[in-house]
C-alpha cells in the first residue's frame, strides 16, 4: 500500500503554470529525492502536498491520496488536523520559518499542544528530550532561549525537532541542509536517517545537491520546468542511461575524484507563462530530436516500470526512428 | 618578494564580545603568488570571509602586516591610498544583488571601476561593452537594472567588474554558493577562462569541496581563525594531513551511490563548537579531534612541511604520517 499518490499534479499562480504534470508516490518509509534547479516547481510541489498554496493559485490533480484519503476533498478544517501531524515540514530558511518572538521550546511543543492534546508540563519535557536527541548540549537551557541565540546548524536541528515532534507519517524537507556547512550537514543528514529508521516517517527529500541525494534517498524524482521527467530508484537514476537532463545535471557537478571541465547546460529554462508545446526540456538537450519540438513526450509508460523517464529518446517504438525521419 | 602580490604576515583580526576578544582570523601568514588560484576553505565562523575582506580594504586588521604589491598597507585607508590598493585587488561577492548598486544600469555599473580610475567617455564605454559580451550577456543586458537579471547572470557582471580593471588579485567569496548547479557550472568555467586568460591571481573562498578542488591550484584549510593545513591542492586533498581536513573531505558528499558515508556517532560534536578567543591556549581543533592529547591544549601547534609537500599546524603530525604510511 502506498502513502502517498500524486498523479498528474497541476498548480498555476496567475499566468505561470507553475507546476504542469508531477506524479509522485511514497510508500511507508520510503525516503524519495525531488531534485530540479530554481523555478522548476519544486516547492511549489511541497507547498501544494501541505495545501499552503495562496488563494490565487489554482492546484487540480487525476489523483491524490494519501493514507487512504482522498485529499482533493478536504476541508480546511481537516487539512489543519492533518498539518503538523501527519504530514511535516522542515522549511529550508529556519532564520525565517521560526518565530522570533517565541522561546524554541515553546515553538516545538505547539505542535504536542494542539494535535495531541499534551499539558504544557508534558509538551515541555517532551520538547527537551527530542532536543537531548538531536544532540543539542543543554537542552533545558536551550529550550528556553530564543531563535536568535542559536547557531544555524543548531536553529536546524530545532526546525527538524518542530517537525518530528508528533511522529508524522510524511515528512518534507525543503533543502534542509543547503545552508549548512558540510560537517554540520552530515550531521543533520545522519539525523534523519536516524529518524526514518526508528519512526518509520516516509521522506520527500527537496534538494539539487547530488551529493546529498545519493547519501540519503531510496528513490529520486527529477523535475524540469513544472514537470517530473524522470522517475526510479537510487540505483537506476545515478547509473543507468537516464533522462538528458538528469545526465546534463550529473556532468555539471564538479567531481573530487577527476577533475574534469565543467559541462555547463546551455541556455535557461523556459518561461511558464509560455511553456513550450513540445518538450520542455528540448531547446537545451543535446539529443534533440525534431519531434521534440513538436509533441510533449507524454505517451503511456508501462504502469509496472519502475524506471520511467518523459523522453522521446524512451519511447517504446525504438528512438532511432525518429532520428531517421529527421535525415 | 619573489613573485608574491600578497603577503599576510602574523595577521589577526579581533572583535570584542560579551565573553572577550572574538579571534576572526589569528595570527595568519600566507603568500598568494602571481597568476596563482589560492583556494581557502573552512566552516562558517572560521574567519575565511574575514580574511578576504581584510585583504580587500574592507575590513581593517587588529595586528601584524598586511603587504600588497611589496608595500606595507595601512590599517586604515585614506581615499587616495584605498583607490590606489583597489586598482590591485577586486573582489566578487556572493550576493551579487547586494553588491550592486539598483539605481544604476549595468553598463554604469560596469564603468564604475574605470571611473574612479580616471578612464572615462566612450574609451570606458567601449571597454564595459566589450566586457559585458565576454562574460556572455547580450549588449541589451547593459541598459537593463540589476532587478532585471537573473542571479547568474548579475554574477557574470559582479564578475566582470571585478576584471574589467585588470587587477592583480581577484578575490571570490562564495561566488557560486548562491546559485543553481547547471548556472555554478557556467560561471566556474568562465573564472577560469578569465583567470588564465588575464593570469589573474584569485583567492577563491568557498566552503565546497569540489569546487575548491576544481579551481585552485594552493589549498589552505582554516579552522577557528588559524590556518591549519596548506599545500598543493592534489596532495592536500589525497592525503590530508591534519585530522580537521581529513575529517571536512570525509563530510564531502561526492554523489557515490555506493559508498554512503554519513558518519555515525558523529553528532553533537559540533554542539561543543565554540567562538575563538584571543586568550585560547593550545591547537583550537583539539575539543573535536579524534587524534587529541592532552598535551595538544597546552601549547598552539604551528605550520611545519610534511612528507607530501604539505603544511600542517598539527601536535601529532609525525604520528598522523605513520598512520598513513601504513596504510
Amino acid at each position: 500500500m502506498k502513502l502517498l499518490e500524486l498523479d498528474n499534479l497541476q498548480v498555476s499562480i496567475g499566468p505561470v503554470q507553475a507546476v504542469r504534470d508531477v506524479s509522485l508516490s511514497l510508500a511507508p518509509g520510503e525516503c524519495r529525492a525531488l531534485v530540479g534547479e530554481s523555478g522548476c516547481g519544486k516547492s511549489v510541489t511541497a507547498m501544494s502536498l501541505l495545501n499552503l498554496m495562496p488563494p490565487a493559485a489554482q492546484t487540480n490533480a487525476a489523483r491524490w491520496d494519501f493514507a487512504g484519503r482522498d485529499m482533493r476533498q478536504l476541508s480546511e478544517r481537516e487539512w489543519r488536523r492533518i498539518r503538523g501531524n501527519e504530514i511535516a515540514m522542515i522549511f529550508q530558511n529556519p532564520m525565517t520559518a521560526l518565530d522570533p518572538t517565541q522561546t524554541i521550546g515553546s515553538q516545538i511543543a505547539e505542535p504536542l499542544r494542539i494535535h495531541k492534546g499534551l499539558s504544557k508540563r508534558e509538551a515541555r519535557m517532551r520538547a527537551i528530550a527530542l532536543l537531548e536527541r538531536l544532540a543539542i548540549a543543554n537542552p533545558a537551557q536551550r529550550a528556553a532561549q530564543y531563535p536568535f541565540e542559536f547557531s544555524g546548524g543548531m536553529l536546524q536541528r530545532a526546525m527538524i525537532a518542530m517537525a518530528v515532534v508528533c511522529e508524522p507519517q510524511l515528512l518534507i524537507a525543503d533543502e534542509p541542509t543547503t545552508a549548512l556547512d558540510v560537517t554540520v550537514q552530515a550531521e543533520v543528514l545522519s539525523i534523519l536517517r536516524e529518524l526514518r529508521e526508528s519512526s518509520g516517517t516516509a521522506m520527500l527529500f527537496i534538494t539539487h545537491d547530488l551529493g546529498v541525494v545519493a547519501e540519503i534517498a531510496d528513490s529520486v524524482s527529477v523535475m524540469y520546468a513544472g514537470q517530473t521527467v524522470e522517475t526510479g530508484s537510487l540505483q537506476d537514476v545515478f547509473s543507468r542511461k537516464a533522462h538528458p537532463y538528469t545526465q546534463a545535471l550529473k556532468r555539471a557537478v564538479p567531481n573530487m575524484e577527476n577533475p574534469h571541465r565543467l559541462e555547463a547546460i546551455a541556455g535557461t529554462p523556459p518561461d511558464l507563462r509560455h511553456p513550450p508545446t513540445g518538450c520542455g526540456f528540448a531547446a537545451r538537450c543535446c539529443e534533440r530530436m525534431a519531434i521534440c519540438d513538436q509533441l510533449p513526450p507524454n505517451f503511456p509508460c508501462e504502469s509496472t516500470a519502475a524506471h520511467q523517464a518523459r523522453c522521446w529518446l524512451w519511447h517504446p517504438e525504438h528512438p532511432a526512428r525518429w532520428r531517421e525521419n529527421e535525415q | 618578494m619573489s613573485g608574491a602580490i600578497v603577503q599576510l604576515r602574523e595577521l589577526r583580526c579581533h572583535f570584542a564580545n560579551s565573553e572577550g576578544l572574538l579571534a576572526a582570523v589569528d595570527g595568519v601568514n600566507l603568500d598568494i603568488k602571481a597568476g596563482e588560484v589560492l583556494g581557502l576553505v573552512g566552516e562558517s565562523g572560521s574567519g575565511k570571509s574575514t580574511l578576504g575582506r581584510i585583504i580587500a580594504g574592507l575590513q581593517p586588521r587588529s595586528a601584524g602586516d598586511l603587504i600588497i604589491g611589496g608595500q606595507t598597507m595601512p590599517r586604515h585607508y585614506s581615499r587616495r591610498q584605498f583607490k590606489a590598493m583597489s586598482t590591485q585587488v577586486q573582489m566578487v561577492f556572493q550576493d551579487s544583488y547586494a553588491s550592486l548598486n539598483p539605481r544604476m544600469t549595468i553598463l554604469a555599473s560596469l564603468q564604475e571601476p574605470l571611473w574612479s580610475q580616471g578612464v572615462a567617455g566612450t574609451v570606458a564605454r567601449d571597454k564595459a561593452c566589450y566586457w559585458l559580451e565576454r562574460v556572455g550577456l547580450p549588449q541589451s543586458a547593459g541598459e537593463r537594472y540589476p532587478h532585471e537579471l537573473s542571479g547568474g547572470q548579475r554574477q557574470r557582471i559582479g564578475i566582470a567588474r571585478a576584471f574589467i580593471a585588470e587587477p592583480k588579485l581577484v578575490i571570490c567569496d562564495e561566488p557560486v554558493s548562491a546559485l543553481d548547479v547547471s548556472v555554478q557550472a557556467q560561471i566556474i568555467n568562465l573564472l577560469q577562462e578569465l583567470q588564465t586568460e588575464h593570469n589573474t591571481a584569485m583567492l577563491f573562498i568557498a566552503h565546497d569541496l569540489a569546487v575548491v578542488r576544481f579551481l585552485a591550484t594552493r589549498t589552505a584549510v582554516m579552522y577557528l581563525g588559524e590556518i591549519v593545513e596548506l599545500g598543493p591542492t592534489p596532495a592536500l586533498f589525497e592525503g590530508p594531513r591534519h585530522p580537521y581536513t581529513a575529517r571536512l573531505l570525509a563530510a564531502h558528499l561526492d554523489g557515490n551511490i555506493k559508498a554512503r558515508k554519513v558518519i555515525a556517532g558523529n553528532t553533537g560534536k559540533a554542539a561543543g563548537h565554540k567562538a575563538p578567543l584571543a586568550t585560547d591556549s593550545g591547537c583550537r581543533f583539539a575539543p573535536r579531534c579524534p587524534m587529541a592529547e592532552p598535551a595538544c591544549g597546552a601549547n598552539p601547534p604551528w605550520l611545519r612541511a610534511t612528507k607530501v609537500d604539505t603544511e600542517a599546524a598539527c601536535h601529532r603530525l609525525a604520528d598522523v604520517e605513520i598512520l598513513k604510511l601504513r596504510k
